[in-house]
């Protein structure tokens, strides 16, 4: 395992400079002798939906999920026995199969594995964490921070998304994953995607942005006027506003393929994860 | 002459005290293995743990000897001959060991004590259940 584990290098004083910004206080050990902390994969992951750092740690990670993981041993000596320890700590996955990476890691399928941390030779501290099936997501519009289904985009602006999983079995889901999205008509929108989805305005018309997610699809109706969009009237670049209902994210028409999932009766995660300041 | 007496008496000295030293040494008679965390077992010829799961194991030598058992400063290693297969490494706790299943499959872990290879366990990685 040491060959394909090159591990992440940790501190024991230290960690990340995000530690002590963050508002998260991680998962203690199953070992009991630090803290795992959760770092978010990027701006759809949904532990951070309401803040920077997350305010909690994910009770499960969604499948292809990215997220990164950081240790910090509890002060004092927790362990004991006067055990020499090198001072680089490592968190390594027990199974590729499960969580591939050594940097970052993205959850592979579901079921439960574990992450263990360790110095040169002792095992220090182990954390278990379940991998769930993704059975909905929400294309949500940066500001006001609300599902969208339909835009309208003013003439060379460009909306920006985030796109968050959802899982029902799961309601504090963790994991970004990788958006992928493809325009109907490139000559009015093109679209990039990845972390977040960016719709551009090219030309005047109608379009719709296929998004998707792992294996579901949603769609989103896109206008693009030949003139300023005015307010009110839409979610135009000028963000100032979502036409949705804001009661789900699925568009009639939009097929989600291997979901059958409405999101009208609203999130699983919305109301759980701990709502932001 | 003297001292080729002297030499002799040692040796048969040696040789007579030769078994007695041996029967003061704990007798090397396999392990008792104690789940202390986590989903795995022990079954009847293996130990078995979860793909992708860790456990935490006591593992502590028996002697067979009955006038000599192993003592706390016998120090007990244990080596995965396929760290592919089954990733084990020492927790903190002195004769703990973490037992983490990296990939489907058999192997076998190597029992050391006092650095001193003394038997094998049979191990093997089995599958998570569907939920």
């Amino acid at each position: 395992m040491r060959e394909w584990l090159a591990p992440l290098a940790l501190t024991l004083v230290g960690c990340a400079s995000t530690c002590g910004d963050s508002s998260n206080p991680g998962a203690i050990g199953e070992l009991g002798n630090g803290n795992f902390l959760y770092e978010c994969g990027g701006s759809s992951d949904p532990v951070c939906e309401f803040n920077e750092f997350g305010e909690n740690f994910p009770e499960c990670i969604a499948v292809g999920g990215q997220f990164d993981l950081e240790y910090r041993l509890l002060e004092g000596d927790a362990l004991g026995g006067g055990l020499e320890l090198d001072p680089l700590l490592y968190i390594e996955s027990v199974s590729q199969s499960f969580f591939e990476g050594v940097d970052e890691f993205q959850a592979q399928r579901e079921g439960k594995a574990a992450f263990i941390v360790r110095e040169d030779e002792h095992v220090l501290d182990i954390i278990h964490m379940q991998i769930v099936a993704i059975d909905d997501f929400e294309i949500v519009d940066r500001d006001p921070a609300t599902p969208t289904a339909a835009i309208e985009v003013a003439l060379g602006t460009t909306e920006t998304f985030r796109v968050f999983p959802r899982s029902f079995a799961c309601a504090q889901l963790g994991g970004a994953v990788p958006i992928v999205a493809e325009s109907s008509d490139p000559a009015v929108v093109t679209v990039s995607a990845g972390d977040i989805l960016r719709v551009q305005a090219q030309g005047p018309g109608e379009a719709v942005v296929r998004v998707r997610l792992g294996e579901l699809e949603k769609a989103i109706d896109v206008v693009v006027g030949d003139g300023p969009i005015e307010p009110g009237s839409g979610s135009g670049s000028d963000g100032s506003g979502s036409d949705t209902d804001g009661s789900g994210s699925d568009t009639a028409g939009s097929d989600t393929a291997g979901s059958g999932s409405d999101t009208g009766g609203g999130s699983s995660s919305g109301g759980s994860t701990t709502g932001g300041t | 002459m003297q001292r080729r007496n002297a030499s002799t008496r040692l040796s048969a000295a040696a040789l007579l005290a030769a078994p007695l030293l041996a029967g003061c040494q704990p007798r090397y008679d396999g392990v008792q293995v104690r789940f202390l965390f986590g989903e795995g077992q022990r079954a009847h010829d293996r130990i078995e743990v979860v793909e992708g799961q860790a456990v935490v194991v006591q593992v502590r030598p028996l002697s067979s000897n009955p006038y000599e058992d192993y003592e706390e400063f016998d120090l007990i290693d244990l080596e995965a001959y396929n760290e592919n297969t089954l990733f084990v490494a020492p927790a903190p706790e002195k004769d703990q060991f973490v037992l983490a299943g990296a990939g489907l499959g058999s192997t076998v872990i190597r029992v050391l004590v006092n650095g001193d290879e003394e038997g094998s366990l049979d191990a093997e990685v089995v599958e998570q259940l569907s939920r």
